[in-house]
C-alpha cells in the first residue's frame, strides 16, 4: 500500500474512540477515503494563518445565560417512552465494566 | 377538485377565509397528490394522513370564528423535513438507528407552525442524518427529482424540495448546514432559503454541527418564503444560539423596489469547471436585477476550494461529537445500524479533533472560518447582496453521490463559504438548461433576510424563469 496520511496505529485508535464497529473491508475503504480528505485539506498551507485567530461560532454571541429556576419538563413517563429497556421507572444501561477490548 | 400547483400559501389562507373550500378538502387534495406521486418521487418518509385530517377538522371550526383569523397557516398542509422532532410522530433522520424514535416534543419550528395553525402533513425524505446533497444516502431509499425521476433532487433536504417542486405541498420546511437547503431548491427549480445562523431556533432538529445549522422554508414563490421565515424566526430561549434580534413583517415589507442596491458578482464564484450554460444563466439573472434598478459589480473574493476544505473538518468534526450521543440507550437503535456515510464522517471527525491531530485539522480550519469571515465582511462593506451560481450542475443521475466521499463538499462548494461565516441566502430558479433547472444564489449579511428576499421578490415578479431554456 502506498503512504497513508493516517497510520494503521492511529486509524484503529480512532476507531475505538469513535465505539465503532468496522469489517475488515470496511475499514480499508474508511481509511483511504480518510486519506483522500485529509490530502484535500493540504490547500490550508496556501494560506498564511499566523495571527489569525480560531472562529468557533459565527454568531458572535457569548455567555448566554438565564435564570437558575425549574421550568416545566417531561414527566418520567415521557422521558422513558423511548428507552427500549426500563426497570422501575429507570432506564436500564448495558453493563459498562463488561466491554472487552478487541 | 383543488388543484394545488395554482395555490400559494396567502391564496390558500383567503379561498379558506372565504369558504371556497374547507381545510379537510385542502388536506385531502393534498395528501392525493402526495399519494400519487409517492411511488415515482419517495419525498416522504412519513405521511400523517389521520392527524392531518383530524387537525383540518379543528381548523375547519376554527375558520368559522373571526377571532382565529389572525393565524397566518390555519387550515394549510405544510410538509416537514424528517429531522424536526414530532411530538408522538416518528422523527427518523432517514437513519435506521432512529427508526423507532417518537420524540416526546415537537421542536420550536414545528411548535412555531403548529401555532400559525398550520397542518404537518408528513415528514419528508433526506439524507441520512442530512449528510450528504443527494437525498439518496436516506436509510429508507433515494427521492427522485420530479424534473426527471433518473436525476437525483440534491440535497440533504431533499424531500422537501421535491414535494414543493411536484405540488405534493404548497410549501414545506427543510434544513441547512452548508448547502442543504439551496442545493436541493436548485436542482428542483424551487425557492430556498436558509436564514442567518441563529434566526432560527434549532430546538429539537436532530443536530449535524452546531455552529451551522440553520432551518428554512422550501417554496413555490417569494412572498411564501417569506411568510414561513416570518413564523419560524426569532429567539428561543430553548436555543442559546438565537439572538434577541426583532423579527421584521418580512412578507409585508416585500417590495419590488430594489433601486440602489449593489450586487456583487465574485469573480472565484463564476468557476471555469462549472457545467456549461449555468455561469451564463446566472449572468442574465444578474442582469436582469440590474436592468430593475440594481447596480452591479464584480468583486474578488477567497476562492472556494478553502471552504471545502474548511468546511469538511468543521462539519465532521460536528458530526462525530453529535452522533456520538446515539447509543440505543434511551431511545433509537445501537450504532451498528449506522450508515457507511455517517461512519465515515464520525471517523474523520474524531480524528480531526483527536489529541496530537487538533492542531494540525481543526484549530487551522477554526482559522480559515475566520479568514473566510474577514473576506464576507470586506464585502458586506462594498455591496448589498453577493450572486453567484448554486450549484456547479444541474441535477445528477441517481447514484452519483455513491463512493464519492466528497460529494457533497463539491456540490455545495459555492455555498459553504458563506456557511461557515452564517450568513443568509437564497436560491431563486433562473432557467433550465435540458430541462432541468438552474438556480442562482443570493446571499446578504447577517440578519438581512429582507434585502435578498426583496431582490429574489423583484426578479419573480418581472422574470419568467421557465422561459430561460439551453
Amino acid at each position: 500500500m502506498t503512504s497513508t496520511v493516517i497510520s494503521d496505529a492511529d486509524f484503529a485508535k480512532t476507531v475505538k474512540m469513535a465505539k465503532l464497529k468496522l469489517n475488515p473491508d470496511e475499514a480499508l475503504k474508511i481509511h483511504s477515503q480518510l486519506d483522500e480528505a485529509l490530502k484535500a485539506i493540504e490547500v490550508f498551507n496556501e494560506l498564511d494563518l499566523s495571527n489569525v485567530e480560531p472562529l468557533s461560532h459565527p454568531s458572535g454571541l457569548k455567555n448566554v445565560l438565564r435564570e437558575d429556576v425549574v421550568t416545566p419538563s417531561f414527566t418520567q413517563d415521557q422521558a422513558l417512552q423511548n428507552a427500549p429497556a426500563t426497570h422501575k421507572g429507570y432506564v436500564m444501561v448495558p453493563g459498562v465494566f463488561e466491554e472487552q477490548d478487541s | 377538485m383543488i388543484d394545488i400547483s395554482t395555490l400559494t400559501l396567502r391564496s390558500a389562507r383567503q379561498a379558506l377565509d372565504k369558504h371556497e373550500f374547507s381545510s379537510v378538502e385542502l388536506t385531502m387534495a393534498t395528501l392525493e397528490s402526495i399519494e400519487k406521486q409517492e411511488p415515482n418521487l419517495h419525498s416522504f418518509i412519513t405521511v400523517l394522513s389521520d392527524d392531518a385530517i383530524e387537525a383540518a377538522k379543528l381548523a375547519d371550526q376554527k375558520l368559522t370564528s373571526p377571532a382565529q383569523s389572525h393565524q397566518p397557516l390555519l387550515g394549510i398542509p405544510t410538509s416537514i423535513k424528517d429531522n424536526f422532532s414530532t411530538q408522538g410522530q416518528k422523527t427518523t433522520a432517514s437513519s435506521n438507528v432512529l427508526d423507532n424514535y417518537y420524540p416526546p416534543f415537537d421542536s420550536t419550528v414545528v411548535a412555531k407552525l403548529k401555532k400559525a395553525g398550520a397542518i404537518i402533513v408528513g415528514k419528508n425524505n433526506m439524507d441520512a442524518w442530512a449528510h450528504g446533497s443527494s437525498t439518496e444516502t436516506s436509510d429508507f431509499g433515494p427521492t427522485h427529482n420530479p424534473h426527471d425521476l433518473s436525476k437525483l433532487p440534491g440535497g440533504s433536504s431533499g424531500g422537501s424540495a421535491a414535494a414543493v417542486s411536484a405540488n405534493q405541498v404548497i410549501a414545506a420546511i427543510g434544513s441547512e448546514t452548508a448547502g442543504s437547503i439551496r442545493q436541493p431548491a436548485s436542482w428542483c427549480g424551487v425557492i430556498g432559503f436558509k436564514p442567518t445562523y441563529g434566526r432560527v431556533s434549532r430546538y429539537g432538529v436532530v443536530a449535524m454541527e452546531a455552529t451551522l445549522d440553520s432551518p428554512g422554508p422550501l417554496t413555490d414563490n417569494v412572498p411564501d418564503a417569506a411568510t414561513l421565515l416570518g413564523i419560524i424566526a426569532g429567539h428561543d430561549p430553548l436555543d442559546a444560539t438565537t439572538p434577541d434580534v426583532v423579527v421584521p413583517d418580512y412578507a409585508k415589507n416585500l417590495t419590488t423596489e430594489i433601486k440602489g442596491l449593489k450586487i456583487g458578482l465574485p469573480k472565484e464564484y463564476f468557476m471555469s469547471d462549472t457545467q456549461p450554460g449555468i455561469n451564463d444563466l446566472v449572468k442574465k439573472s444578474a442582469l436582469q436585477l440590474e436592468k430593475l434598478g440594481a447596480t452591479l459589480v464584480e468583486v474578488s473574493m477567497l476562492d472556494p476550494k478553502y471552504s471545502i476544505a474548511d468546511y469538511t473538518i468543521i462539519q465532521r468534526s460536528g458530526v462525530s461529537s453529535n452522533l456520538s450521543r446515539y447509543d440505543g440507550v434511551r431511545y433509537g437503535h445501537d450504532r451498528t445500524l449506522l450508515g457507511s456515510e455517517a461512519k465515515r464522517r464520525i471517523m474523520l471527525g474524531t480524528y480531526a479533533l483527536s489529541s496530537g491531530f487538533y492542531d494540525a485539522y481543526y484549530l487551522r480550519a477554526q482559522q480559515v472560518r475566520m479568514l473566510l469571515k474577514r473576506d464576507f465582511d470586506r464585502i458586506f462593506t462594498q455591496v448589498d447582496a453577493i450572486l453567484a451560481p448554486t450549484s456547479p450542475s444541474t441535477a445528477l443521475p441517481i447514484g452519483s453521490s455513491l463512493n464519492h466521499p466528497m460529494f457533497g463538499e463539491i456540490a455545495d462548494v459555492l455555498i459553504e463559504g458563506s456557511s461557515l461565516t452564517g450568513h443568509t441566502g437564497v436560491n431563486i430558479p433562473v432557467g433550465l438548461i435540458k430541462g432541468l433547472p438552474v438556480g442562482t444564489q443570493l446571499i446578504a449579511n447577517h440578519f438581512c433576510e429582507q434585502t435578498i428576499l426583496n431582490l429574489a421578490y423583484a426578479y419573480e415578479q418581472a422574470t419568467n424563469w421557465k422561459e430561460n431554456k439551453l
